[in-house]
């Protein structure tokens, strides 16, 4: 199992907070998964493949890219950029 | 002195509070081109009328309230005001900036900046109405906290017909009144914070200021000006951070970015990831906590929040604090941050800096320096500390010295999280050395913002290499000068965020904004060309509406070049008044954890290298290896003949 979790205005426009995912070769292969579970959660939503590829994104606690190879037990967390503050 | 510019009311003015005595300060219209207003002319004053041996509690000192030309114009989130001082924190200059309407509210009643020396004989307050001034005495107001203060100083405005008076207010609660040396100023529910400012009013007898009047701020061209702020506020309004990210979710934003790149302060700067981060975040307050957002006057972001404490709606908790009182302390209860928050601003005191020297007492109980009772992670007798530290009970009347004093006295001093006393904010900067650089030469001490904001490109923002300590004393000093007009002109330095083209942040992992991030670090030259010749840069940037506002509202010139020049004026004058009591390389310091301690044991470059940072800082402002700005600079900048 491969937790995703998701932060920024992106966990605000999709309205997840955390999902599971059973199996996925590299985080790109979540993607997919994460549109349809926004779409199910609010069949009106705005949110794109482009918004999921604009995420930063942090595999067990390091910064990585979307090609990175996953395992069981991973935890992927998927944030829209912040700047400043 | 009347202004040939508009946007100036044409009065600054001294009140001595030890015999009511006003006096108009002379000040001309070459000193508005030179030093424009707010943190920069109180600069000015402090240099014609310190010599370095005043002491922050002494009549010698002086409360500098002063205000930019923009606000009052309709200019966007222009209604920032500061208030300069002795700092009781640092025994050096602060500059506390603060939004609200007080600013808004000193220039209709015709006043630039007003000054305030002396000291009352009794417990006082100040009323000016019109330009007109009345000290009262106190004795019904002293000891009452900054929000029952504010309701009775309504009172005391009402009409015969019972109506409200409209008028604004800066009130300082019972820190401020006990010397507590980060005791704040508030204003509505804005906070003037940092540098111990309520600490002065307090010594002088001074709870509150009020002010009213009937004047109008000028505007030089309103067509245009009115055509520009359209312009400017919609395009705010469209750039993802002010348009959206601030709004939506506050400064506060910013925290589950700050662990995902190891930045946020955990358990007194031991670590920069706090596990429970995700309890204490922004997302988390914008879901579960936040009613609605609010915002200073003319403001299209609205980065504050209003949350819930006790049944009432009142203002939520900036990042620094969800930082400090969340990881910091190893806390993950949101409620107990926005309790604490409230309280802290009851008492009026400095979140930071309070929240912070909380964490260093912890430490110190945990390593057996001081047996205090407070631990990380207990947060039931939390709240009883702040009441005491502000009434100066108990461990409470230690811990309202701060970090840096408490460190001297029980030992400590490597993980005392301050610089020149003052307490950093809630940015780990092992991962963000340029950030680390910021803190220690900030003119007002540990501040996160007066120090440069790196940490904007090295991980919140840009994410350009975070350990290299190239091309960061260069970018420091420009973004510095670019902050120090800002403030000085009266607007808030959020605005200069829109400054950021959209894509680069919107899209961190394209092709363009990683080059971009890449680059970054070998264009030390380019930006040093730019700091060293900027009045060559006779232009106005499209990114960057700040320049034409000056031509339409106020009808002074200026171009991006003047503008990054008059911040480095600026910069350099606060430095050189701070010289006269004594700041050098040496004081320009951060704790050893930060600089000798890797924050990665397995990865020797997670410290900041500060020494070889300073050096290069210090080249490029043009001031010696001691950190002193040199003659030949001063008179670059105008500021040759300074006393
Ligand atoms: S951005 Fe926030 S702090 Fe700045 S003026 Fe607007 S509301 Fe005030």
């Amino acid at each position: 199992m491969i937790n995703v979790k998701l932060f920024g205005l992106f966990r605000l426009d999709t309205g997840i907070k955390k999902l599971e995912v059973e199996k996925a070769a590299t985080v790109q292969d979540i993607y997919p998964l994460l549109l349809e579970k926004a779409k199910e959660v609010n069949p009106r939503t705005k949110i794109s493949a482009k918004d999921i590829e604009g995420c930063i994104i942090v595999v067990n606690g390091k910064q990585t890219k979307k090609t990175c190879a996953l395992k069981d037990g991973d935890e992927v967390q998927l944030m829209s950029p912040v700047c400043g503050g | 002195m009347a202004s040939k510019y508009a946007g100036y009311m044409g009065r600054v003015v001294m009140y001595n509070l030890s015999n009511g005595e006003v006096t108009e300060y002379p000040w001309s219209d070459k000193e508005r081109e030179l030093f424009i207003g707010g943190k920069t002319m109180a600069s000015k004053i402090m240099a014609d009328n310190f010599t370095g041996n005043e002491k922050p509690f002494s009549e010698e000192n002086l409360i500098i309230i002063s205000t930019g030309p923009l606000t009052g114009t309709g200019a966007p989130s222009s209604s920032r005001f500061n208030i300069s001082t002795l700092s009781p924190q640092t025994g050096i200059t602060t500059s506390s900036n603060c939004g609200g309407r007080f600013g808004y509210y000193l220039k209709k009643a015709g006043i630039d900046a007003l000054i305030l020396k002396g000291k009352c004989s009794e417990h006082s307050w100040l009323e000016i109405n019109n330009g007109e001034f009345t000290l009262h005495n106190a004795d019904d107001l002293w000891g009452m906290k900054t929000g029952a203060a504010q309701e009775a100083l309504k009172e005391k405005h009402k009409l015969a017909n019972g109506k409200a008076m409209k008028f604004a207010d800066v009130v300082i609660g019972p820190a401020g009144e006990n010397l507590v040396l980060c005791a704040s100023v508030i204003s509505d529910e804005r906070v003037s914070g940092r540098g111990g400012v309520g600490a002065v009013f307090g010594w002088k007898n001074l709870k509150a200021i009020t002010v009213r009047g009937t004047k109008t701020v000028s505007v030089a061209d309103q067509e245009k000006t009115t055509a520009w702020c359209q312009k400017w506020f919609t395009y705010l309004r469209e750039h993802p951070l002010t348009g959206n990210q601030l709004p939506r979710l506050g400064t506060a934003a910013l925290v589950s970015q700050m662990q995902m790149r190891g930045l946020l302060s955990t358990k007194n700067y031991n670590y920069g990831k706090f596990d429970d981060f995700d309890d204490v975040n922004g997302e988390t307050l914008a879901e579960d906590y936040n009613i609605v957002n609010k915002g200073c006057l003319t403001c299209p972001i609205k980065c504050a929040r209003t949350v819930k404490v006790e049944g009432k709606d009142v203002k939520g908790p900036e990042l620094e604090t969800l930082g400090l009182l969340g990881g910091g302390i190893l806390n993950n209860d949101m409620q107990k941050i926005l309790d604490w928050n409230y309280e802290i601003d009851e008492l009026g005191m400095d979140t930071i800096s309070a929240s912070s020297t909380l964490a260093w007492a912890m430490e110190a109980n945990e390593k057996g320096l001081w047996n205090n009772g407070l631990e990380f992670g207990k947060i039931d007798n939390i709240s009883q500390t702040f009441e005491d530290i502000a009434y100066r009970r108990g461990i409470g009347n230690e811990l309202a010295e701060g970090s840096k004093r408490l460190s001297e006295k029980y030992g400590g001093k490597e993980f005392a999280i301050h610089s020149k006393g003052m307490e950093l904010a809630a940015y780990e900067p092992r991962r963000a050395v340029g950030q680390g650089l910021g803190y220690a030469i900030a003119n007002r001490g540990g501040c996160h913002l007066n120090g440069g904001y790196l940490v904007i490109v090295e991980g919140l923002g840009l994410y350009t290499d975070s350990q290299t300590p190239n091309a960061k004393a260069d970018f420091a000093m420009m973004f510095q000068d670019l902050m120090e007009t800002i403030s000085a002109s009266g607007q808030c330095l959020f605005t200069s965020y829109a400054f950021f083209p959209a894509p680069l942040i919107t899209k961190p992992n394209s092709f363009i904004t990683t080059a971009c991030n890449k680059a970054i670090p070998h264009i030390a030259w380019a930006l040093r060309f730019i700091n060293r010749c900027s009045p060559a840069l006779a232009i106005h940037l499209p990114v960057f509406h700040h320049t034409k506002m000056f031509k339409y509202a106020l009808g002074m010139p200026m171009t991006f070049g003047k503008y990054l020049r008059t911040g480095e004026r600026s910069y350099n004058l606060e430095r050189y008044v701070n010289t006269k009591f004594g700041v050098s390389a040496a004081m320009d310091t951060l704790p050893t954890r930060l600089t000798d301690v890797p924050q990665d044991p397995d990865d020797p470059t997670t410290k900041v290298p500060l020494d070889e940072l300073k050096k290069r800082y210090y080249k490029a402002r043009g001031w010696d290896s001691n950190g002193i700005p040199t003659a030949h600079t001063l008179k670059k900048l105008g500021l040759g003949d300074l006393k």
